[in-house]
């Protein structure tokens, strides 16, 4: 849906949406996260929120739902008066994330940077114990630089 | 419209990925880059200027495209890359691996 930055409903202070485990959804999400984030003022940090939620939206369709459509992912995103705060989640089996957290790619290999960028582009970075949901938290004035 | 648009010239291909080059265009491209090395191209040059967004998974393409080509005694660079993702692939410790020539525009 296109809507106007003066749409009062995009300057909510939270946002929630539910897509089915189909790569071609994310672009529609990331639309919609990019005119929210314009209308709070923070046009700066359209590009960092969108890659955050693109590897974590791919992730979860991917790997955590293994590409069944009939599953869901669940993507939150609140706006703090510091922060702003990513949540998704997916209806997989979770996977071991702290191994994924000390083995990250080499420079040769091809795949498993999603969560390199997480830790690049993120303040904070929180799986639960199961690993089907990841939350992300991102300053509204970034030292990430 | 394609998302990318290919231009050969005897061994080397121009890639120019339109708008974004990400999970959904991988697939596309990834058979476009095979079918060029097919047939005879040993280097690669993206031009990343109407790229405006990067994702890991066009890391990962970028980085397969780069070793099949070592493999074939070819090369890959990539140029133009607007700013961000040019800040991207500085912070993910892309730059020499890619041969990421020039900066921000």
């Amino acid at each position: 849906m296109n809507r106007g930055a003066g749409d009062a409903s995009l300057r909510e202070a939270r946002w929630s949406c539910e897509i089915p485990s189909r790569i071609d959804r994310v672009d529609g999400i990331c639309r919609e996260m990019r005119q929210r984030l314009e209308a709070h003022r923070l046009s700066g940090l359209c590009f960092d929120m969108e890659l955050l939620a693109r590897e974590f939206l791919n992730n979860a369709i991917l790997h955590g739902n293994s590409g069944q459509a009939r599953k869901k992912v669940r993507l939150e995103m609140s706006f703090g008066r510091r922060w702003i705060r990513l949540q998704i989640t997916d209806q997989g089996e979770g996977f071991s994330w702290r191994r994924r957290l000390r083995t990250l790619p080499g420079e040769e290999e091809d795949g498993g940077r999603g969560i390199g960028i997480g830790l690049l582009y993120s303040d904070r970075i929180r799986f639960s114990r199961k690993g089907n949901q990841v939350t992300l938290w991102r300053k509204r004035q970034t030292g990430k630089e | 419209m394609t998302a990318f648009r290919i231009e050969r010239n005897g061994m080397m291909a121009r890639v120019t990925p339109r708008e974004k080059l990400t999970a959904s265009e991988v697939p596309g491209l990834q058979e476009a880059i095979r079918l060029e090395l097919e047939a005879g191209v040993r280097n690669l040059i993206f031009d990343l200027s109407e790229t405006a967004m990067l994702d890991s998974s066009g890391i990962g393409l970028l980085i397969a495209a780069k070793n099949s080509l070592s493999g074939l005694q070819g090369s890959l660079s990539v140029v133009q890359a607007t700013p961000e993702v040019m800040k991207l692939l500085q912070r993910m410790r892309l730059v020499q691996r890619l041969q990421v020539i020039g900066g921000e525009r």
